[in-house]
């Protein structure tokens, strides 16, 4: 067993603190309005936001400002993957969704952050989606390193 | 079931917003400032051509 280290100039001065930095996106969606102020139907999916690629969702979840009808649970995730990956059937109490355990989303492609209504039909509810994101995608994602930093083991 | 695109600003969703931090909030406004000041140079510059030439001309 060997270690290469091919982490590239820097040596142990460490990060700049100019470096890419996560930012915090939110939409405040008022279910009550949502289709022609009928409110969520069981199983609705409603679109938050957009994510784009090569983005990690570092974190998200759901802010239940006004609590949506009597049963409705809320996933967030992403629709067609995991559609619960941040928050799995919150109960819709006021106050910030419950974090999962689950490992963070890295969108390859765009997609969309999504809300899933599940267990009944909602005529009320005022909830605010928040997401940090950050970009992950490369700025050098050729190898330019010279082959000795390759094949020499520390 | 169905889907609703709330991600922009509908009569059910504010739309959704990147929150800028305190530092950019900062620097947002100095550069609001140099802006600013960068408009009331280029009056200035241009009351004194204006006055340039009109004294060239009397």
């Amino acid at each position: 067993m060997a270690t290469y280290n091919v982490t590239g100039v820097g040596g142990t001065t460490g990060h700049p603190s100019n470096g890419r930095t996560p930012y915090l996106v939110e939409n405040t969606i008022d279910v009550s309005a949502v289709n022609g102020d009928s409110g969520a139907a069981q199983n609705d999916v409603l679109q938050a936001m957009d994510i784009p690629a090569e983005t990690v969702i570092m974190e998200a979840g759901i802010e239940v400002i006004t609590a949506c009808s009597s049963s409705v649970t809320l996933d967030l995730g992403i629709t067609g993957g995991d559609v619960d990956i941040y928050t799995d059937g919150d109960t819709n109490a006021t106050g910030y969704s419950t974090l999962t355990a689950t490992a963070r989303h890295v969108a390859a492609a765009a997609d969309t952050l999504d809300v899933l209504v599940l267990s009944a039909a909602s005529s009320a509810g005022k909830i605010r989606v928040w997401a940090i994101m950050c970009d992950v995608s490369g700025i050098n994602e050729s190898d330019q390193n010279t082959s000795t930093q390759h094949d020499t083991a520390v | 079931m169905a889907t609703y695109d709330l991600r922009q600003k509908t009569n059910a969703s504010t739309g959704q917003k990147v929150i800028p931090s305190q530092e950019e909030i900062r620097i947002q406004k100095l550069e609001n400032k140099v802006a600013s000041q960068t408009e009331k140079l280029d009056q200035i510059v241009a009351m004194l051509n204006d006055l340039s030439k009109s004294k060239s001309t009397s």
